[in-house]
């Protein structure tokens, strides 16, 4: 790696950092804003522990998915977060700097963003993985399999990023683009298996769900981690998918910048 | 009361007007909303592909009690809810409460309803639909008389959901990034759509009383299908009562502690 090569990173390196001591400023917006998600994750795998307890033909046994949604809760930082922050930067015009200076927009909020969802994501990781170890000990999670995750999930966070930044770069045409933002992170968190597992999905809409980057952002890395399924086709798709929006998101700034206009100082 | 609905309807007027302005964003605004319930009630489906009851409720009533609880939410979405989630994203970090304490008007009242998401009407109007179109499915349990202990009970519902979620607001006088607690209380209310029962007793308990998310869908309902109690009808009056005392204590020690710097 050349010098300049490395001190591009390390500049990056720094805005993920600040992230991290960002969300350690206000601790107790961070800590609720963990408890949210436990919560609310704790109550869906409630809903479909009754599901399968009632039902007569459940895809999937009470354990698996109490397991299932205890990954899940990780996998979900890396790949369901809000980018409002960029729309505001964008509407108030703070993203001037950033086409002033040598610096991407898109790599700075890159930063920014995976600073915050590594944070949370450990910090749920580091409770889960006890209560994994105490209440299901048949369950053993190797090394190779927690690497083939990690790499997984970057790339889920990087398709998420990426798809979630096309559409923030709405806001420089559109005062409101939050609400197609949030429409969109809702349809992924339903077919990426975090409302409804993906199990519980009728086989022909998993079979067409394969081929989209969805199960391979929540269902199949929960299998990954777990040994069910290898890690190569995941990363295969996700990639083709990464390398779509990323190409999307081009288009878009192409555009995103030659509409743009700042007034004042 | 007459003063102040006469100023809730001139904000709801000007609130309008300003939509009216922007018709493509409040369009956009609503596609959220639409986007949202279409999954939650994609996801219900989902849940009985299996069985046909779960804790003793069919696909019909779970479809019955989700319209309530939507109905309900997107009301209060309508009318109070942006204004309290401003108030608590940036009401007291920049100041702008000090605009409300000095009018001749309750502080409450108009830091609570002084933004009413108008383009949510849309929303509202097909929720309604589908409440009206679910109470059709289900007409062999309803009776009259539960019915009118139905819309007693979404009285109840509605003064708990107000007082709990100002209760939420108040948190911003004492915390200085304090939406997140607003962001809880939003996310769990989507439970309400779900029968209580098959939560453990302690989620149950949190259900009834903290994050009180039972009273918007899962107790109307059950009046509604004559499956309710005299317990639970006693305990929703107890809440409102409880709900109300600690949201003005609330509210009024926020109020003496709220301090604004220059102008």
């Amino acid at each position: 790696m050349e010098e300049w090569q490395i001190n591009v990173m390390k500049k990056y390196f720094l805005i993920f950092r600040l992230a991290i001591l960002d969300a350690f400023e206000y601790r107790i917006n961070l800590f609720l804003h963990v408890f949210k998600y436990g919560f609310f994750t704790a109550l869906t795998a409630m809903i479909w522990v009754a599901v399968a307890h009632y039902s007569t033909t459940s895809p999937m046994p009470i354990d698996d998915i109490v397991v299932y949604y205890l990954l899940a809760a990780i996998t979900y930082s890396l790949t369901s977060f809000h980018l409002s922050y960029v729309e505001t930067d964008i509407s108030l015009g703070r993203v001037s700097i950033m086409l002033l200076k040598p610096i991407s927009a898109f790599y700075h909020y890159f930063s920014f963003q995976f600073g915050l969802s590594v944070l949370e994501a450990l910090l749920r990781a580091c409770i889960l993985f006890f209560i994994i170890i105490f209440y299901f000990p048949s369950i053993i999670i190797g090394f190779t399999n927690i690497l083939s995750f990690a790499m997984v999930m970057l790339f889920a966070y990087t398709f998420c990023f990426t798809s979630f930044y096309c559409f923030s770069l709405f806001a420089f045409w559109l005062q409101h683009v939050g609400s197609i933002r949030m429409s969109y992170l809702f349809v992924l968190r339903l077919l990426s298996g975090f409302v409804v597992p993906f199990a519980f999905f009728p086989m022909w809409i998993q079979n067409i769900l394969y081929y989209t980057p969805f199960p391979h952002l929540v269902d199949h890395p929960i299998k990954i981690l777990l040994g069910q399924i290898p890690v190569i086709p995941s990363l295969q798709i996700l990639s083709f998918w990464i390398l779509v929006v990323y190409c999307i998101y081009r288009l878009i700034w192409h555009y995103a910048q030659k509409a743009y206009e700042s007034v004042g100082g | 009361m007459k003063k102040y609905l006469h100023i809730y309807s001139i904000i709801l007027k000007t609130t309008l007007q300003q939509v009216l302005q922007y018709r493509v964003n409040a369009v956009i605004q609503s596609l959220y909303g639409f986007v949202y319930l279409t999954a939650l009630y994609f996801a219900i489906q989902l849940m009985f592909l299996n069985t046909t009851t779960i804790a003793g409720w069919s696909k019909n009533e779970v479809n019955l009690m989700f319209s309530v609880m939507i109905t309900m939410f997107t009301f209060f979405l309508t009318i109070t809810l942006e204004s309290i989630r401003i108030f608590m994203t940036k009401g007291v970090a920049t100041g702008d409460v000090d605009i409300f304490m000095v009018k001749p008007v309750n502080t409450q009242f108009l830091i609570c309803f002084f933004y009413p998401d108008i383009s949510q009407i849309m929303v509202l109007a097909g929720a309604f639909v589908f409440f009206i179109q679910q109470l059709f499915v289900n007409i062999h349990a309803i009776t009259l008389t539960s019915f009118l202990i139905f819309i007693f009970m979404c009285f109840m519902s509605a003064l708990i959901f107000y007082f709990v979620y100002s209760l939420y607001g108040a948190s911003a006088f004492f915390i200085t990034k304090s939406n997140q607690v607003l962001e809880l209380a939003n996310k769990l209310s989507d439970f309400g759509s779900y029968p209580v029962n098959i939560f453990p007793k302690t989620f149950q308990i949190i259900s009834f009383t903290i994050l009180p998310f039972a009273f918007f869908g899962y107790v109307p309902t059950l009046f509604l299908l004559n499956k309710g109690s005299f317990s639970l009808f006693v305990i929703s009056i107890v809440m409102v009562c409880t709900s109300y005392i600690v949201n003005q204590w609330a509210w009024k020690k926020g109020l003496r502690e709220y301090s604004s710097a220059s102008s």
